[in-house]
């Protein structure tokens, strides 16, 4: 009974401390309290808005909390960690808090309420809640959900995945709560299930002369056996015209090429295989183009 | 046929309060407001039934009521009808969860009087008031099928939810007509 006992104590006493400090660090936009044993004593990681704002100045205020944790709530060797929340928005303690502040500051709650719920998917979450309960319009006591993108409810995911956050709001009508329940992105639910798709087949550019042995060999198939001695001499001529042929056509592309908008090194590359001289003295782009262009004329007379 | 009183304990009559009051009288014909002082709320009140400046304790005798109260030991049943001349029940909207008022304005204010419950769940004033009529009418309350809460859908993203009970008959929730119409809007 007394090992049981131990561990509600430790529990409880946790519970307050996290309340003392979320309470004491409302202004640095406290997200998470984290408390973890440790064998050098009691690790406290704090993931704020502002963390600057939890340490204080020279960590004077990081120091005052220590001395409390330490001697008010008897937490061995506390040593505090302050982390700042990437994004603030998929935290749903400080969007809560938002949002009562801003109910607080008489911004209507509807009005308010969208505008976070925006603000939660505009950061990537998949699904988003917010409930706001109390006498909203003033007359009997109701909630008011509002909801977007996918949220869990209930079983293993909603408990696994699905954050939640709590904040009270205090206008002059009565107190105001609101939670937020945020299913943060990249989470993969069970039902999720992938089919693998067939592979993409590799695309193969087949050179000119691999294409023309491909053709001959369908030819000679074709063919048989007994005329293929008959048709290998003219076969071999086709095969060497073809290829002639190709090859051609591959200069004309490359010559029918705009000097101008060729880059450099390509243009370099080009004069060099013509025998142009593309290093040394007075050599420039301009010089390298003319003789290419002279070349090309010479050719076609 | 048992006279229903209910005490009006609002500050004013809201939009909301007038629909379960005019639900109500439609329920059950013989209705009185009682503890009315305001002339405004006379004006108004006066078009849907009949209206009484006095508190119920003035009108009657303690041992002629049974007042309606959620934290009332016994529940109501037909029998109660048998000896009493009237019906208490508060002209309360409610908070949630409940604050106990009708005990502190109501109950505390006769003394000697009986008082019983409708169940857990809060309801809404005409909820409570069809309740009693199936009482009355000789149901038992288990054989009534109550709601804990309704959500009302006002658009895709958003909805109302009532934490407050409501009747299901011939499975269709019996909301005060009108009501959503008025939440929605």
């Amino acid at each position: 009974m007394a090992i049981e006992r131990s561990f509600i104590q430790e529990n409880i006493r946790k519970f307050e401390v996290k309340e003392f400090l979320k309470e004491e660090l409302e202004k640095a936009g406290c997200g998470e309290i984290d408390i973890q044993r440790t064998p050098l004593g009691t690790r406290v990681i704090i993931y704020a808005q502002r963390p600057g704002l939890v340490i204080g100045r020279k960590g004077a205020s990081i120091r005052k909390l220590t001395n409390i944790l330490k001697r008010k709530y008897k937490i061995d060797n506390p040593q505090i960690e302050v982390n700042e929340l990437e994004i603030p928005e998929l935290n749903p303690t400080v969007m809560a808090k938002n949002l009562a502040s801003a109910i607080e500051r008489g911004i209507h709650f509807r009005r308010a309420a969208y505008t976070t719920l925006r603000r939660i998917m505009d950061a990537g979450a998949r699904g988003a809640e917010i409930e706001i309960s109390g006498k909203l319009t003033g007359e009997r006591a109701k909630s008011l959900k509002f909801v977007d993108g996918y949220i869990k409810h209930c079983g293993e995911p909603a408990f696994l995945y699905t954050r939640e956050g709590q904040a009270q709001a205090a206008p002059k009508p009565g107190i105001i709560g609101v939670k937020v329940k945020i299913m943060p992105p990249g989470v993969k639910l069970p039902d999720e299930i992938e089919f693998l798709g067939k592979e993409e087949e590799e695309v193969k550019v087949k050179s000119a002369k691999e294409e023309i042995e491909e053709l001959v060999e369908e030819i000679e198939s074709e063919l048989g056996e007994e005329e293929a001695p008959k048709k290998k001499i003219k076969l071999e001529k086709f095969k060497r015209k073809k290829v002639k042929k190709k090859e051609v056509e591959e200069k004309e592309v490359e010559e029918g090429e705009d000097y101008s908008s060729m880059s450099w090194e390509k243009l370099k590359e080009v004069a060099k295989r013509r025998g142009i001289p593309v290093a040394g003295k007075g050599v420039t782009r301009r010089k390298i183009e003319e003789e290419l262009k002279k070349l090309e004329e010479e050719e076609a007379d | 046929m048992v006279v229903m009183i209910i005490e009006h304990c609002e500050p004013a009559v809201s939009e909301w309060l007038y629909l379960e009051y005019k639900n109500t009288s439609e329920i059950w014909d013989n209705l009185i407001f009682t503890g009315v002082k305001s002339q405004k709320d006379k004006e108004i009140l006066s078009k849907i039934g009949r209206v009484e400046k006095s508190s119920f304790y003035e009108l009657f005798k303690p041992s002629e009521l049974i007042i309606l109260d959620p934290l009332a030991d016994r529940e109501l049943c037909t029998e109660d009808f048998a000896s009493a001349k009237a019906l208490v029940v508060g002209g309360i909207l409610g908070y949630f969860k409940p604050k106990g008022r009708t005990k502190k304005l109501i109950t505390t204010k006769s003394k000697g009087s009986r008082a019983r419950n409708l169940g857990k769940i809060q309801l809404s004033i005409d909820s409570a008031v069809l309740v009693s009529k199936m009482i009355y009418l000789g149901m038992k309350l288990e054989e009534i099928e109550i709601t804990s809460e309704v959500e009302i859908k006002s658009n895709e993203n958003e909805s109302i939810v009532l934490p407050y009970g409501y009747v299901v008959f011939n499975e269709k929730v019996l909301i005060t007509p009108g009501l959503i119409e008025y939440l929605t809007q």
